[in-house]
């Protein structure tokens, strides 16, 4: 996954640097509120980025400990810049959360009391629900090309959310899924695995 | 010494052995807090409550705060570092391993199983979210008591305002490609002034 791309090494650290501490400072609402805001200016904007790998960078990001945002940050820096780019992404992503809770425990003020400051979020909260459902809705069509896939995107929702199966469990789900077709449906694998290539080739050209 | 020691420890185990991120952190976060008596419940909620009004992982959140309240600066400092250094060692070192398997069909496979998992989470934080931002739910109450409650009476079962916001973010953000933190910061102002009219 190392980068590939014409910008000098340092100067594209301070840029992940400085691109994660303006999506840190924004993320209201958990890591999954991250992805809109990464998907924006690291896939679409930047094209630091193409929406296949950062699917599979989220996915593994996801299987590993730690916060998601922080995990993301990581895989993103590194494949940009190495290790450096690594760590320039991880602490521009976690500065700004470490600076405004500093501030607020410093200030001892009880800012989540304050009505103008609950309207606010419910409204950020709100949008923050539509983004992260448009962004799965872009990724799902990606990512669903046939029912196998579509079953097991269906299936996380529901266990997930409806169930609260721990999303651990529902991701070994699948990768146990994916190993089992590729011993018992060299067919499938075939055909996945000629996709893959082409898509692989396709964007370069 | 031996408090920031303890600080950096603790919150190095929470960051190597909680998985899932988000929400699904705060059970080990809370017992190691609550374990070491550096804050009482109350106060864990608190941190909760603000977590969710302040950019950024919740984890990196309480290791700030925690270690803030416990030994200062240096502490937040310390903490916050022990929260995130075990993502840094160990991405690191299965990103290559990952990398250099890339082509082979089984890591294709195993991916081809995870992706579409990886977009029903996503959906799942969507639903998390929105049950808390867009929906009036009790504690413990069933989705059919909230269904029941959503005929009788629907404005004790919706949040209208926040509906609106949310309806309003799906076409803009469709309609105008605007960039999502307009959107947010634009979704903010909106619900502060829908309260006048709600």
């Amino acid at each position: 996954m190392q980068g590939k791309t014409a910008q000098p090494i340092p100067y594209l650290r301070l840029k992940l640097f400085g691109t994660f501490f303006r999506i840190g400072l924004f993320t209201f609402g958990g890591g999954f509120a991250m992805l809109p805001l990464i998907e924006r200016e690291i896939t679409d904007h930047k094209k630091w980025v193409q929406a296949d790998e950062l699917i599979d960078m989220i996915a593994l990001a996801q299987s590993m400990p730690g916060p998601v945002a922080v995990n993301a940050s990581i895989l993103i820096g590194r494949h940009l810049a190495g290790t450096s780019g690594a760590v320039a992404a991880m602490l521009g992503c976690v500065l700004p959360s470490f600076f405004v809770i500093l501030a607020i425990a410093l200030t001892t003020a009880n800012f989540q009391t304050n009505p103008y400051v609950q309207q606010f979020f419910t409204g950020v909260l709100a949008a923050v629900t539509a983004l992260i459902l448009m962004t799965a809705i872009k990724m799902a069509r990606r990512v669903v090309r046939d029912w196998i896939t579509a079953l097991l995107a269906i299936a996380a929702v529901i266990l997930v959310a409806f169930f609260r199966v721990h999303a651990l469990l529902v991701l070994l789900g699948g990768a146990v899924v994916g190993l089992g077709l590729f011993f018992l449906h060299p067919a499938l694998t075939d055909h996945v695995t000629g996709r893959a290539d082409k898509q692989q080739k396709g964007p370069k050209s | 010494m031996s408090l920031l020691f303890e600080l950096f420890y603790s919150f190095f185990r929470i960051g190597l052995f909680s998985f899932g991120g988000g929400y699904a952190m705060i059970p080990l976060i809370q017992s190691e807090i609550l374990h070491h008596g550096w804050l009482t419940a109350e106060q864990f909620a608190d941190i909760v409550a603000v977590a969710e009004m302040t950019p950024g992982p919740i984890a990196v959140n309480s290791a700030t705060y925690v270690g803030y309240m416990t030994a200062g600066v240096f502490g937040s400092m310390v903490a916050t570092a022990g929260v995130t250094l075990p993502s840094l060692f160990l991405i690191l070192l299965v990103a290559g391993f990952v990398s250099r398997y890339q082509k082979h069909p089984l890591y294709t496979m195993v991916f081809y199983g995870l992706r579409p998992v990886v977009v029903g989470l996503i959906a799942s934080a969507a639903v998390f979210i929105g049950k808390t931002a867009l929906v009036h739910l009790v504690e413990n109450q069933s989705l059919r008591d909230w269904f029941a409650t959503l005929f009788r009476k629907p404005l004790d079962a919706i949040q209208p305002a926040a509906l609106l916001i949310f309806a309003a973010t799906l076409v803009v953000h469709h309609k105008f490609k605007l960039h999502p933190l307009i959107l947010i910061m634009g979704a903010g102002l909106a619900g502060i002034l829908l309260q006048f009219i709600f």
